[in-house]
């Protein structure tokens, strides 16, 4: 334990989830299992919050089955939503997301680690152009469920470009142009 | 004999119509030499701008008051109007707090009007013109009584009855409304359905991905813009 403690100096970490207005219950049963938990747990995470829309049911169940099992000291705080996901998402070190490009954009903005979960029944989507064109220019690492916890232990999230600031005079410009202003 | 005249007439009419429509397509081309007729003729308007913002749900409504954050409302373009669509409440009350951050006023600097869905999801295609027909009289009441200067608009469905009513004065030489489109963040390799429909009508159409002004050469990239 005390090793572990070297390694990671910061040993508070807060994990933020959010799947958006949709469904995503494979998530949702992924990070919340024994497995994804200890993994949590061994890299210095001590809360895990979970915005989960419309995986109620999903969530509930999820939470029952590993309530009698949990050996770790992970605390999971669940809502389905909140009008602003802003305090979740500055708290958090490491933010897990649908591809909705509001959610994304959010965090891109924050400059926090993140992590875009496919949804392989959405192949073909624009959201997943965007998700994908957004990993190639080093912003975020694109997921599949199939693969998410296996990225997630090899910390191979962390070494991403950081998302440019918007530069509001670009739109100005263009207004005051158009408006024969220039 | 009759037949033919009417025929005659209708075929003039037809066509006068038609060169008119043409007539106040947006000049693409000359847009940066400035010297188009019909441009300067209808655009020597002097600040401040009558604007109209048409906000839709979600992330359209995140977009738009980004790309509006640092636009000088206070000289240069008031009043604002901002057009939400019926159900909408979350978009209205994100453009009060927006609004408010700015000091600003509510049915003095700017108004929020509502207007009806054109089609909600899964409503059936049969009634589906009479919702249509509905929200285009809202939004004839909105734009025809109150001729804005300007419309800005990012992509959700309600805009398209927005640009539509904004191209009459235009056609019949009273105003010619400015309509400037912003394609969403979201848009990589593919225009939205409004996009596609509202691109070769609005004066200015604004991708904020490189790639879509290959496919589509009326767009203009300047960097993302959100």
């Amino acid at each position: 334990m005390e090793l572990m403690a070297n390694s990671n100096h910061n040993n508070n970490k807060t994990m933020f989830v959010t799947v958006g207005s949709t469904r995503f219950d494979q998530i949702i049963n992924l990070v919340i299992s024994l497995p994804f938990l200890d993994t949590l747990n061994s890299k210095g995470f001590r809360k895990l919050i979970i915005q989960y829309g419309k995986s109620v049911k999903i969530y509930h169940d999820a939470i029952h089955s590993i309530q009698s099992q949990q050996n770790n000291e992970i605390e999971i705080v669940g809502y389905d939503y909140k009008t602003s996901l802003d305090q979740d998402m500055v708290e958090s070190d490491l933010i897990i997301s649908h591809a909705g490009s509001g959610s994304i954009l959010e965090c891109l903005r924050l400059k926090k680690p993140l992590i875009v979960v496919i949804n392989e029944n959405l192949m073909g989507n624009h959201q997943v152009e965007l998700a994908i064109e957004l990993q190639n220019k080093g912003y975020l690492v694109c997921s599949f469920i199939s693969n998410l916890l296996e990225l997630f232990q090899s910390d191979k999230y962390f070494n991403s470009v950081s998302f440019p600031k918007s530069d509001e005079t670009i739109f100005i410009d263009i207004l005051n142009e158009e408006m024969g202003l220039y | 004999m009759w037949n033919f005249w009417n025929l005659c007439v209708f075929i003039i009419f037809l066509s006068i119509i038609i060169i008119r429509f043409y007539q106040v397509l947006p000049r693409r081309h000359s847009r940066h030499s400035r010297h188009s007729r019909s441009y300067n003729k209808l655009n020597n308007k002097k600040p401040p701008f009558k604007t109209c913002i048409v906000l839709g749900s979600g992330g359209h409504t995140m977009e738009m008051l980004q790309l509006l954050k640092g636009v000088d409302f206070n000289s240069l373009y008031r009043p604002r109007k901002y057009i939400v669509t019926g159900s909408d409440i979350l978009s209205s009350e994100k453009a009060r707090n927006f609004e408010s951050h700015k000091g600003n006023v509510e049915n003095v600097d700017y108004i929020i009007q509502l207007v009806p869905r054109s089609r909600e999801v899964g409503q059936s295609w049969i009634t589906t013109p009479f919702s249509v027909l509905k929200s285009l009289i809202a939004c004839i009441r909105i734009i025809l009584f109150d001729l804005p200067d300007l419309v800005i608009c990012n992509g959700p469905g309600s805009c398209i009855p927005v640009c539509v009513i904004s191209y009459i004065p235009r056609f019949f030489g009273i105003k010619w409304i400015k309509l400037i489109y912003v394609e969403s963040f979201a848009r990589v390799k593919t225009l939205s359905l409004s996009g596609k429909l509202l691109i070769s009508f609005v004066d200015r159409f604004i991708v904020q991905w490189p790639y879509l002004t290959q496919k589509y050469p009326q767009a203009e990239y300047k960097g993302i813009l959100v």
